[in-house]
């Protein structure tokens, strides 16, 4: 297997930069980037440095009293080809770091019968729901916004996220956040603060939905946690609690996309789109005055849908 | 002289004219080569001489399809330092040169040429110039002015007065730390 170079800039012992670098350093991906060194690397990768030498000094006589002393310079040019040359050109003004393939730091495994990569039997969007849920991961241990390498395995369908943040990897916080799934334990105030830790139990959730899903397992170093799909559904459930508490209240001008069939209707808020459900008569009362604004109330059913079960029309309070 | 087509003793001195400023010869121009015109000019403002040495040492070439100007050195009084002297002669010179069909004006910094010539809208040739100064710039905040901070991406965004301290200003304090020394740098016309 080909080795992976991450290019990594600190100052003061903190990471500023960081990137995963092609063998001949001619590609490269930034993964975090707090001082705009992006520039900086791809001139340097692409077109090389400029080096300016000065040689020797000129005497230039301008009068009988008076001469000048002219810098001459020799320029050189430097070419970087190889990871190891862009940090030995860096390395005397810069604190920075190569580091070849770092090992894994967590693992999700998969397995159910749409879940097997031999034979491509594993679909791609399956297959991006797990890295999903492998990138939510990570970026909940690492508070690190960015997306980790991962290294997909062979038999059940599984991933290795691997990455070289062993200072900011907390694999306590990730195995303490395992074990509440195990419980089936939703952390209720951090899941509606939309925090990583959301996008992570959204991500779950989502893959839950696929009903071919057998077990997932997370292995973190030596500790170990197996789900059936099962216990995940509780966990679904959870969450589905979870909104039907939440009311929601506001006002919306764009009220589209009307079902009678269905009893739903389409609604712009925070320039998302909502999906409603509602009672029969208040869909015909918002049908009849759909040019008009309304404030709707109703409570969260699921992250996008909304149950409104009571529409006023801002100018002139009806139902 | 064939570099004379480059451009004229007049208008190397009229790429100085502004705000009473006045340019002289200390010594004739001359051709370096056919495609280089060499010239050390003298500036002074109402009488009184602007440089600290000899003079403003500039080289006028012709490449094979355009045309730049090499400014090898000026040094400026230093008590008329930060006073937009400097300013007023690279607006001035602008203007001159592109009127000239000049496509770029080069030198390399020294000391604080580091800083000032940035200040002024000239490019560094390495972008890696530029981040390595901003990176001892923090060392110096750091160290010297005992300030931390987050790091800066260009010379331009930084305050002035920021480089100067009573114990030691930055572009002295850089030549004792690094080898930091003749830095390409260019402004494009």
């Amino acid at each position: 297997m080909d080795k992976t170079f991450f290019f990594i800039i600190k100052y003061n012992d903190i990471i500023e930069f960081k990137c995963v670098i092609s063998k001949d350093a001619k590609y490269f991906r930034v993964l975090k980037d707090e001082l705009n060194y992006e520039e900086m690397i791809r001139e340097l990768l692409h077109k090389g440095y400029k080096k300016v030498i000065k040689t020797r000094e000129e005497i230039i006589k301008i009068d009988e009293n008076k001469s000048y002393i002219k810098d001459i310079f020799k320029e050189e040019h430097i070419d970087i080809n190889s990871p190891d040359d862009l940090n030995n050109f860096l390395k005397d003004d810069f604190d920075c770091e190569l580091i070849e393939e770092a090992d894994a730091i967590f693992e999700i495994v998969t397995d159910g019968a749409e879940f097997s990569f031999q034979n491509n039997i594993v679909s791609p969007s399956t297959k991006n729901e797990v890295s999903m849920l492998a990138t939510e991961l990570f970026k909940f241990t690492t508070e690190s916004d960015y997306e980790p390498i991962q290294v997909e395995k062979h038999g059940s369908y599984a991933i290795e996220v691997k990455d070289v943040f062993t200072d900011k990897f907390n694999s306590k916080k990730l195995i303490e956040l395992i074990k509440s799934i195990e419980s089936s334990e939703i952390y209720e105030e951090e899941y509606l603060k939309k925090s990583y830790y959301y996008q992570f139990i959204n991500s779950l959730i989502k893959l839950v939905s696929n009903k071919s899903l057998k077990t997932i397992t997370f292995k973190v170093k030596n500790f170990i946690a197996e789900f059936k799909h099962k216990d995940l559904i509780k966990l679904k459930n959870k969450i589905k609690e979870i909104y039907n508490s939440q009311k929601i209240n506001f006002t919306s001008k764009k009220i589209r996309a009307i079902d009678f069939e269905n009893l739903t209707f389409k609604v712009t808020y925070k320039d998302k789109t909502l999906y409603c459900k509602t009672y029969e008569n208040i869909l015909r009362h918002i049908d009849e005055n759909k040019n008009k604004d309304f404030k709707l109330s109703g409570f969260y059913t699921s992250v996008k849908t909304i149950f409104i079960d009571n529409a006023f029309l801002l100018d002139n309070n009806i139902l | 002289m064939a570099c004379n087509s480059i451009i004229s003793d007049e208008n190397i001195k009229e790429a100085f004219n502004t705000d009473n400023i006045k340019a002289s010869f200390m010594k004739a121009t001359y051709c370096e080569r056919d495609d280089i015109k060499t010239a050390f000019i003298d500036i002074e403002k109402n009488g009184k001489k602007l440089l600290e040495h000899c003079c403003i040492h500039k080289e006028y070439i012709k490449d094979i399809d355009y045309k730049f100007v090499k400014l090898q050195g000026i040094r400026i009084k230093t008590n008329l330092r930060n006073s937009g002297i400097s300013k007023k002669i690279i607006k001035r010179n602008i203007k001159i040169y592109r009127k000239e069909n000049f496509k770029c004006i080069k030198l390399n910094a020294i000391q604080d040429g580091m800083i000032v010539w940035s200040k002024l809208g000239f490019k560094f040739d390495n972008i890696k110039d530029e981040r390595t100064i901003l990176r001892y710039f923090r060392d110096y905040l750091n160290e010297i002015k005992k300030i931390k901070n987050k790091g800066y991406t260009s010379i331009k965004s930084i305050d002035s007065s920021d480089f100067f301290d009573s114990k030691i200003n930055f572009t002295d304090w850089l030549s004792e730390n690094t080898k930091l020394y003749g830095l390409p740098m260019t402004m494009e016309l």
